[in-house]
């Protein structure tokens, strides 16, 4: 395996919330190697967004702070970097793709000017070197006719142009690593695989490291190289793909397979995993799963679980996993 | 953008149209006859009636409207029954008293809100913010003729800094101006730089909220950058609406803060005429007035299309 670009060690996040201090992100530790995508998975709520913005350090402050834990980017700390350092980082070494392209763009300037700008803004350039830069990108991204579109405002594109236009903003100065939060969820299907296929030969191309945030595991499968799965704030398997769709080491992972939607099995009811996520300010004892496992005893409500290294890259927090079967996808 | 323009003005010709029926109908809605005015206390009944008469007051009101219109058209909004000078001369010698006035007062309201809604607007709940939002009440509070008079009390006649009264045009001296503006446009922009303020405050507090800031952040652009690229020019939307209402406002605003600093503008004029009933002279104002306001919001509109470009025409 490649030496990790990316290192994130028994983070912590807390929010200040009418319940005090919650921690909504809890001892999450994984890494992302040169050229590699890890795909960072769990519901609404889950933590992984969070985890995400984290690495750039850009929840909110306040209500949001980073308790603890340690992010190291190519071994250095980013922890405690002040803004100036942090700032020369983001954008430059450090990209993101956000969900929403119709808001996370800015609707009174060009989608050059935004591109130009983080140009202008990392390599001090003059406005018409990053106007090439920015018609280079868009090429990239496959816009379709750059040189007439370098113009337009982000209300001129469709759903799928416009985050074609933000993933080529994040691209602008080569960055090493890409974090993407849920880059394809508002898009429709089709534009969604175009996306995706347009990521994945990027990568190819650029070799950048990908932290790649979804809540779909059909995505997942299409794109990562290893997963990590996260559950009410705490990551509770780690694998790489193919490990993680063939034999869960989880029961929520399983559950997540199992809710995924097949190609012919028309008729037979989706699976879905009982019950809903624990608020962050009343996460159950023991083992937060345990509420909403099938495979819950007595002593799963005890005592905390560790989680527990399988080696070759793959860790569950589930204190039954050596005698549960659990079932994979195909 | 021309074709916008011209779309524009064309929309005016059934606006200026009703407002020329208004401004009309003051002769006949004004209690009290010109006549009487004119003709003074000891007048007989037959010297009235041949004012009337010289007057065309009797004659059939769409003939008197026809004759009023023609001669607007034509830039003859006649003359004034106590100084026999065209009341347009008249406007036209006022007009730039109370636009620089105006015009000062605007530039006051946006040097105090925009650094004041920006500071409150970016760190809401702060001490800064408290302070901006008490600063806005009080602006609100504070009824314009009486912060006039204070602020003459206070620098003119106690410090004796600047002149209590009078105008002199920018042309002629623009110290003399400055000095002369500074306290009437205090006056009056300052319950705009009100409303004003807090309009950006909220703006910017909703738009420093959205995704496209944290997108500006992630770019790795320092927070100045953040706020007055992206933040400002956002917030900016909703505030240009309240300033083209404002601007409206303070060319009312005029007729007080006229009277009180003796400038002799278009507000003191209306005032003047209203006693003297010079009621050529009041229509006038009126339909000038309309003018500068209908002016006021072209220019807001235009200005829309650079701030918010999903309104620009195309």
């Amino acid at each position: 395996m490649s030496a990790p670009l990316l290192e994130v060690e028994d983070l912590a996040v807390e929010f200040l919330t009418d319940h005090g201090w919650v921690r909504v992100v809890d001892g999450v530790s994984f890494s992302v190697g040169a050229g590699e995508t890890l795909g960072l998975v769990g519901e609404s709520g889950s933590g992984k967004t969070v985890t995400s913005l984290s690495v750039m350090q850009l929840i909110p402050r306040p209500p949001g702070r980073i308790a603890g834990g340690s992010i190291r980017f190519e071994g250095r700390e980013l922890l405690g970097l002040s803004d100036q350092e942090l700032e020369a980082l983001r954008g430059e070494a450090i990209a993101m793709v956000f969900q929403e392209s119709m808001t996370s763009l800015n609707p009174a300037f060009t989608i050059g000017d935004q591109i130009g700008e983080v140009v202008r803004r990392h390599r001090g350039v003059s406005r018409r070197e990053a106007r090439v830069r920015a018609l280079e990108v868009l090429e990239l991204v496959q816009i379709p006719d750059p040189e007439a579109r370098i113009d337009a405002y982000p209300h001129e594109f469709s759903g799928g142009m416009r985050q074609r236009a933000a993933i080529a903003m994040a691209l602008a100065c080569d960055p090493k690593l890409l974090i993407a939060d849920e880059p394809t969820t508002a898009l429709d299907v089709t534009v969604q695989a175009q996306v995706l296929d347009l990521l994945r030969s990027l990568q190819q191309r650029l070799g950048m490291g990908i932290l790649f945030v979804t809540h779909n595991l059909g995505v997942v499968a299409d794109l990562c190289d290893r997963v990590t799965v996260m559950y009410a704030g705490r990551m509770v398997e780690t694998a790489n793909v193919f490990d993680l769709f063939e034999s869960p080491q989880h029961p929520y992972t399983e559950g997540l397979l199992q809710a995924m939607p097949q190609l012919g099995e028309r008729g037979k009811r989706l699976a879905a995993i009982p019950g809903t996520p624990p608020m962050p300010w009343q996460m159950p004892d023991g083992c937060r799963f345990h509420p909403r496992c099938p495979y819950a005893e007595a002593a799963c409500a005890e005592q905390d679980v560790k989680l527990d290294d399988l080696g070759e890259g793959r860790s569950t927090r589930c204190r039954r996993h050596a005698e549960l079967k659990l079932e994979g996808a195909e | 953008m021309p074709a916008f323009i011209l779309q524009r003005l064309l929309a005016l010709v059934p606006l200026l149209f009703i407002v020329s029926l208004l401004v009309f109908s003051l002769v006949l809605l004004i209690p009290g006859d010109p006549a009487y005015m004119l003709a003074g206390e000891n007048a007989t009944p037959e010297e009235i009636a041949e004012i009337r008469a010289d007057m065309g007051l009797d004659d059939p009101v769409l003939l008197q409207y026809a004759r009023w219109t023609a001669g607007v058209l034509r830039g003859d909004l006649g003359t004034s029954l106590f100084s026999d000078q065209p009341v347009l001369e008249v406007l036209l010698e006022r007009l730039p008293v109370t636009l620089s006035l105006a015009f000062a007062a605007i530039l006051v309201s946006l040097l105090v809100s925009i650094p004041a809604g920006v500071i409150a607007g970016t760190r809401p709940g702060s001490l800064a913010d408290r302070l901006v939002t008490l600063g806005a009440s009080t602006g609100l509070a504070i009824p314009n003729f009486w912060l006039g008079l204070m602020l003459i009390l206070v620098f003119a006649i106690w410090n004796g800094w600047l002149p209590a009264t009078g105008y002199v045009p920018l042309t002629e001296h623009p110290g003399a101006w400055l000095r002369h503006i500074l306290l009437p446009a205090i006056t009056l922009g300052l319950s705009a730089a009100a409303i004003l303020t807090r309009q950006l405050r909220g703006a910017m507090i909703d738009v420093m909220n959205q995704d496209y800031i944290r997108t500006a952040r992630a770019k790795g652009l320092a927070w100045r950058g953040v706020v007055l690229k992206h933040g400002l020019k956002n917030a900016a939307i909703p505030m240009v609406t309240i300033l083209g209402l404002q601007a409206n406002y303070l060319l009312g605003g005029t007729v007080i803060v006229e009277q009180i600093f003796g400038m002799p503008g278009l507000g003191q004029l209306a005032v003047a005429s209203v006693f003297t009933r010079d009621l050529p002279m009041i229509q006038g104002v009126v339909i000038m007035a309309v003018f500068v306001a209908v002016f006021v919001n072209l220019l807001v509109d235009i200005s829309y299309g650079y701030f918010n470009p999903k309104v620009r025409p195309r």
